[in-house]
């Protein structure tokens, strides 16, 4: 039996991870949390958790000493970069301290290193913090024997993650619009496929190293929402991003500068009724003419308004493609949902009861 | 009351005394996460008032928020005297440790608003809320501004769509980032924690501010406790108001993904108002309710958290420069409390 952490088992991806590994045979799964609120969910749901801080080398000691792999989604998060800083880097520091000596240990980067955002590398600081983090990760671990996996995630899916919601509610509204009609690939990865990669860490032995945890072959975002469309039993209806034209967006073009001060005047009446005297002195046509543009100014912004109330959104970002250092041979992403299946109560409402035969939860 | 405490009361400005626009001084009790990340940016925003001092029994955590705004930091120390003299202050410090903050101001004179729970149980806040005058004592139920609940509240009172038949509450989520060691949360004895206290309360107090209710009887309760501490609640309670009574399906939870709303069902619609503030409210019509109107009522009131606070702090302000209460006073929050209370104790009893 393998006993495998998962730290920062409270958070959206190590909840579900946690939950999912749990019925893995050969595998005991430890949780582990800073308090008993972020382990609440988890233990509702019959785990047992530990609980402290894993950036203390003391209580690290104690949370996965024991531990065969250890697997690190904790995060600081407080949106004060030095505070997150110093954070990250000293839970990954004790974390290897801490951890059984030769043990592997992953550590959970992101994409985001890629900058797929941009057209150029240029990595916000989400990314870079990771990146240097991982580089001092591979660093601590070269000095103290341990095996270290990076594994950089995609857009993570699965039943907890807010992604998924996101689609899914998408689709019950039926008003879906993909970039490139959706045939781009989505950088996605499932929770299943994350469980899949630790399963072989813990029991295959790979060869450490930096993974990009993406489904490979990549799935395009239309394979995405067409997996859930077939979940939800419902059709996928497609919709074209409208492309609202915008009276401002093209200011170059020679009658930009008139349809400018026409806008303006036609929402500033004050001004239009005393210009109205001026207008008298110039020919009829040209009066004629203006007062065209006027009218067509104020109905493109009037239109544009409605438009602007029914227009639809591209669902997800036009990230670019990412090339992907895949961790060795995983099933597609339907098999491995199944053979790694989520069993906990999430029920949207009162009757769906969770599955519990007491009203308190074990605190061990 | 003690007579001391009634000597001490008539120091408090008398109707049509204060000036009105006088700048009036605030002092900050507590440097917790509620004081930096939202009254701070927030009371630095309004006009008319300065902030005296930022005071916290930890030294470090005063000195770094009150840094951050350039205002002096203070380290609240056992004698409370220290604390100068303010017009107003906020209260941010643990619910049990309020007490002797109360019986201070209220001597001097001082208005105070207070974070939620006012106070630990009812009679303590029925207590605290008799040492103030009513303009002087204000409780964080800031939702009480978000616009959609302004409409609400109007929509209840001008009987727009008839009698109020019932209202159901669904509130909370699958809480499982806690951001924060946030070891409080899971003391239950420091009064902070579980999901009633910390969050359902507001929405509760939302039911019983739209419906105008003066009390709030728990008819059946269901409880998760988890070490002392309530992560799920799902109850009955019986709204009474001047109309009559109407009931509350009432469901706020830490352990599951909810639909985070409040509805209001009359006799041929249903109002929906999400729990987060919103300009916008749905009108659930014809025979399956899918026929759906939206209500949009801009400017009335706060779209965003940090509107909410600051039309929580000028409606205080504007109240204690002209000796009115607001509604945001304390004792307009006794229903709430009593009910929050009402519903720990029947739960305990019968989880």
């Amino acid at each position: 039996m393998k006993r495998v952490a998962i730290l920062g088992a409270n958070g959206q991806v190590g909840t579900e991870v946690s939950l999912r590994l749990r019925d893995v045979e050969g595998i005991e799964v430890v949780p582990v949390a800073r308090n008993v609120s972020g382990s609440a969910f988890l233990r509702s749901n019959g785990m047992e958790c530990r609980h402290g801080r894993i950036s203390d080398p003391t209580e690290a000691r104690m949370l996965i000493g024991d531990c065969d792999v250890v697997v690190n989604f904790a995060v600081s998060n407080t949106a004060i970069p030095s505070a997150d800083r110093d954070m990250n880097r000293q839970i990954v520091r004790s974390m290897v301290a801490a951890a059984k000596p030769g043990a592997p240990i992953v550590f959970a980067s992101t994409i985001m290193i890629y900058a797929p955002v941009m057209k150029f590398w240029l990595p916000d600081s989400y990314g870079l913090e990771k990146l240097i983090v991982e580089r001092m990760f591979r660093r601590l671990c070269a000095a103290t024997h341990h095996r270290a996996f990076v594994f950089r995630l995609g857009h993570v899916m699965g039943d907890l993650q807010n992604i998924t919601n996101k689609i899914r509610s998408e689709i019950r509204d039926g008003k879906v619009a993909l970039p490139h009609h959706g045939l781009r690939a989505s950088n996605t990865v499932f929770t299943a496929a994350i469980v899949e990669a630790i399963v072989q860490v813990a029991q295959a032995a790979p060869k450490p190293g930096t993974y990009d945890l993406i489904t490979f072959p990549q799935w395009v975002w239309l394979d995405v929402y067409k997996y859930y469309a077939a979940q939800l039993d419902l059709p996928l209806q497609l919709w074209r991003a409208a492309q609202v034209r915008d009276p401002k967006s093209r200011l170059g073009s020679p009658g930009a500068l008139m349809r400018r001060s026409l806008h303006y005047l036609a929402n500033h009446h004050a001004l239009t009724e005393r210009l109205t005297f001026f207008l008298a002195f110039l020919p009829r046509s040209v009066n004629q003419r203006m007062y065209l543009r006027y009218l067509q100014t104020r109905a493109l912004n009037e239109i544009n308004a409605l438009r602007q109330s029914e227009k639809v959104e591209f669902c997800v970002e036009d990230w670019r493609e990412l090339r992907v250092r895949s961790f060795g041979q995983m099933a597609d992403p339907v098999t491995l949902m199944a053979r790694y299946p989520l069993r906990c109560a999430i029920g949207h409402s009162r009757s769906d009861e969770p599955e519990r035969s007491d009203q308190t939860l074990s605190r061990n | 009351m003690p007579d001391s405490t009634m000597t001490e009361i008539t120091r408090f400005t008398a109707p049509g005394d204060a000036p009105v626009s006088r700048v009036l001084s605030v002092g900050i009790v507590g440097a917790g996460e509620i004081v930096s990340r939202i009254h701070l940016p927030v009371l630095s925003a309004c006009d008319g008032i300065r902030i005296a001092y930022i005071a916290d029994k930890n030294p470090e955590a005063a000195q770094s928020v009150a840094g951050s705004y350039k205002i002096a930091p203070l380290t609240a120390a056992d004698d409370l005297a220290m604390l100068p003299q303010t017009d107003v202050v906020l209260l941010a410090v643990p619910v049990t440790a309020r007490l002797p903050y109360y019986e201070l101001f209220a001597k001097r004179g001082t208005s105070v608003l207070a974070e939620k729970p006012l106070a630990v149980g009812a009679c303590e806040a029925e207590h605290i809320c008799g040492l103030y005058p009513e303009y002087s004592l204000a409780c964080g139920f800031q939702r009480r501004s978000y616009a959609s609940v302004v409409m609400a509240r109007l929509l209840v009172a001008g009987n727009w769509f008839g009698p109020l038949r019932s209202i159901s509450i669904s509130e909370g989520g699958l809480t499982t980032k806690t951001g924060a060691d946030f070891r409080f949360y899971d003391d239950a004895t420091s009064g902070g924690g579980g999901v009633l206290m910390d969050l359902g309360c507001h929405s509760l107090d939302v039911a019983i501010y739209i419906s105008n209710a003066t009390e709030a009887i728990p008819v059946e309760q269901r409880f998760v406790f988890d070490g002392g501490v309530d992560r799920e609640i799902d109850a009955h309670l019986t709204l009474r108001t001047v109309q009559g009574s109407c009931e509350v399906d009432y469901f706020v939870t830490w352990l599951r993904p909810t639909k985070n709303t409040i509805e209001l069902r009359f006799e041929n619609c249903t109002i929906e108002l999400p729990c987060r503030p919103s300009p916008d409210i749905k009108i659930h019509g014809g025979q399956n309710g899918r026929d759906v109107a939206s209500l949009v009522m801009k400017h009335a009131g706060a779209a965003t958290i940090y509107q909410a606070f600051y039309m929580e702090w000028m409606a205080f302000f504007d109240g204690v420069r002209n000796c009115q209460a607001s509604k945001f006073n304390a004792r307009s929050c006794l229903p709430t409390i009593r009910a929050v209370e009402a519903l720990y104790k029947a739960g305990k009893q019968n989880p």
